[in-house]
């Protein structure tokens, strides 16, 4: 991994500049890279509660932020532990985590830990007075999710759930592009997975079989669902700046009917108000179409994760429409109309598209998110709506699964909503 | 009505007496642009848009070589093998493209697509007349290839104007393309209409400054998303060097000829071209290694 710091200012700077702060200003989760403040000399001591190969990947983010230091590492299978000491090797090693919550010269963890011990290390961390950083969903249950919540909306620290795309400058400009109605009125999302392989780890042991390959198993994980599903329902819930009404789906074992319990082949539609739809695909055994996330407008499409949108028309050209706002209002003036021959932007049939970013980039907004969450918990500021994001995004993976387990449509319960949406 | 799914847009805006329109819809591989001020009911507005939608989509069913069912694609396929038959308009076409083509020395040339390979080849279009008033085109050499797209625009705003002349249209600002301009009348607030030339390489910014009222402007150039498009029939090569010819005109489609003439001839044969054309002015936009415009008036 490229361990090069990107900073604040890179941040506003991919988000281009002045257009990069207003938007940091008018997001609620940025506001700490939004504004400046003198935290050079301060440093949050972190902890990390699971050091597999996720809780590892948000490390070596971690190792960039000079203001950040691992000061302990927890996880109860030793070899995790010991690739974990070849990034950080001079940290204190805990094999239980309450005991990493009760040492003083803690002040933040990562929990990068199975999805189904996820609430009751959430829960211990908050009560031990440390900021969290929680990998998501938040957990196994929607009970236990919305308890998560309202622990967290009790505490005056800082929580985060991992959803990077909130960081994401393609995502954050993209969102931005949405809601000013560049590809016009957003009416559907469709999502995809498509990945080959069989999510299985090497077990050491038999006995260990269900420790180390949790999400195959709905005791410990809800498998596609919530592993996956999740980031694009945060995604839908972003877009709508909702909650979807109804869900429905369907599951089959096709081809990893090798004892695990959780589906290698998953449709879900969401149906959100005023008619939006959103579907998810996920399929294991090949890879061809990969991720993303299209968001289908009436005057066009955006490729969320690959950066991209496309228009049916092309756009309004903008010395014209000054002339014509001009004589709306009686203007006299001289506009630059006049050139060499315009070309269609927008070929039928052929658009191949434009950046949202005006060129490809490069990560997944995992490095801003990290330095937003160190930031944030230096200076002691919740940001608003990253837990409610969370929140929801868990809630609608796990009704999802509810869905498919029950071979039913499920319709959002009015019990697990929250003062959000 | 005006159909949503012909128009790009139509918008609409009261003043006063009269309402402002602003429709634009995508046509021969680029756009029309048009704004009318108008006093008439909007029945009669969308009639009268209606019917220049219908006359510019005929004219590019027939002249447009970017959609291959067009008349000049099925031309451009056919006429070497057997006479092509040919309305009376489009006869008429290749004849004054012919002409211009005698009047520029050369430089006009609707042939110039024909592939570099077969620029020292015969290139003459035989326009044949037969009884009954009956018109073909014929191609000796195979490889003929017309293009039209240094005429086109410039004769379909011709027409639109002598349209909006007889539905008594007499405000109004229509962009081909944005290369040709045609002022119908003054602005609203009387002045003629005002059109900046945008620097190709900050198009936000006028290089020059140009006022007109019922007369057009024509641009002709390469820019930095476009570099080479025009064919110089003098040098057999594409023309690569940034810049525009500006033409101001009372004729639409004499200017859009005359500007693309100019550019494809370069600087030295200017002088001699310019002398055969009536023109209100005319200027050359270069551009130095440094992005700086350098603007040249022609008929000083």
């Amino acid at each position: 991994m490229d361990n090069k710091l990107k900073t604040r200012r890179d941040f506003i700077k991919e988000l281009g500049g002045i257009a990069g702060s207003t938007l940091l200003l008018t997001t609620p989760w940025l506001q700490v890279l939004a504004t400046k403040k003198e935290t050079a000399a301060e440093t949050l001591r972190v902890g990390i509660i699971g050091t597999g190969s996720r809780g590892r990947y948000l490390m070596e983010h971690l190792c960039a932020i000079s203001k950040a230091k691992i000061v302990a590492i927890c996880d109860i299978y030793r070899p995790a532990l010991d690739e974990a000491l070849s990034i950080v090797p001079k940290v204190k090693v805990y094999g239980d985590y309450r005991n990493l919550l009760e040492d003083n010269s803690i002040d933040a963890v990562i929990i990068a830990t199975p999805l189904h011990v996820h609430k009751q290390q959430a829960i211990d961390a908050l009560e031990a007075g440390k900021h969290v950083l929680l990998e998501k969903a938040i957990a196994r249950t929607p009970e236990d999710c919305l308890k998560v919540y309202r622990n967290y909306e009790s505490h005056n620290q800082v929580m985060f759930i991992g959803h990077q795309r909130m960081y994401d400058p393609k995502y954050l400009t993209g969102m931005e592009m949405i809601k000013k109605g560049v590809i016009g009125n957003a009416g559907r999302l469709n999502t995809y997975w498509y990945r080959n392989s069989n999510w299985r780890r090497p077990v050491p042991d038999p006995s260990m079989e269900r420790q180390i390959n949790w999400r195959l198993y709905k005791e410990y994980s809800g498998g596609t669902m919530t592993e996956l599903t999740c980031h694009q329902a945060q995604v839908g819930n972003w877009v709508n700046h909702s909650v979807p009404e109804t869900i429905m789906g369907s599951a089959t074992f096709f081809d990893r009917n090798d004892g695990r319990d959780v589906e290698d082949n998953v449709s879900l539609i969401f149906t959100y108000r005023n008619g939006f739809q959103m579907t998810f695909n996920c399929f294991h055994s090949n890879k061809f179409y990969g991720l993303e996330e299209q968001v289908i407008g009436t005057g066009g499409v955006m490729e969320l994760e690959k950066g991209k949108y496309y228009l049916e028309k092309a756009p309004v050209r903008p010395g014209l429409l000054q002339l014509y706002n001009d004589l709306k209002e009686d203007w006299y003036s001289s506009i630059p109309i006049g050139g060499n021959s315009w070309s269609p932007e927008v070929k039928k049939g052929r658009d191949t598209g434009r950046y949202i970013m005006g060129k490809p980039t490069e990560g997944d907004g995992s490095d801003y998110m990290m330095q937003a969450f160190v930031e944030s918990c230096i200076r002691g500021e919740k940001m608003q709506d990253i837990v409610e994001h969370g929140y929801y995004s868990s809630i609608v993976s796990l009704l999802a699964l509810e869905a498919v387990d029950r071979k039913t449509t499920v319709t959002f319960p009015d019990c697990y909503k929250i003062n959000y949406y | 009505m005006l159909n949503p799914l012909l128009y790009n847009s139509v918008e609409k805006h009261s003043r006063g007496e009269f309402v402002i329109w602003y429709v634009w819809f995508e046509a021969m591989h680029s756009r029309l642009d048009i704004i009318l001020c108008s006093d008439k009911e909007e029945e009669e507005m969308h009639l009268i848009f209606n019917r220049i939608y219908k006359e510019v989509m005929m004219l590019d069913k027939k002249l447009s070589r970017f959609d291959t069912a067009s008349l000049i694609s099925v031309i451009n396929r056919t006429a070497s093998l057997n006479p092509c038959e040919i309305d009376e308009e489009l006869f008429h076409i290749l004849q004054s493209c012919k002409r211009y083509g005698e009047k520029s020395y050369g430089n006009f040339d609707i042939t110039i697509q024909s592939g570099i390979r077969e620029q020292h080849l015969y290139r003459e279009i035989e326009l044949i007349t037969h009884e009954q008033r009956k018109t073909a085109v014929y191609f000796r050499n195979p490889h003929i290839q017309i293009d039209l797209g240094g005429y086109a625009k410039g004769y379909t705003v011709k027409k639109l104007i002598s349209v909006l002349k007889k539905e008594h249209i007499h405000t109004g600002y229509i962009s081909f393309g944005e290369s040709t301009i045609y002022a119908i009348g003054s602005h609203t607030s009387g002045y003629p209409w005002k059109t900046g030339i945008r620097n190709v390489y900050n198009p936000a910014q006028s290089v020059l400054e140009l006022t007109h009222e019922n007369n057009c402007i024509n641009c002709s150039g390469n820019s930095p998303s476009h570099t080479s498009h025009i064919f110089s029939p003098a040098l057999k090569k594409r023309k690569c060097n940034m810049g525009t010819i500006v033409i101001l005109n009372n004729d639409p489609e004499e200017g859009e000829v005359l500007s693309t003439a100019l550019f494809a001839a370069g600087e030295e044969a200017e002088y001699e071209i310019l002398k055969q054309f009536t023109v209100q002015a005319a200027y050359r936009i270069n551009y130095r290694a440094n992005h700086v415009p350098v603007i040249t008036n022609l008929i000083m």
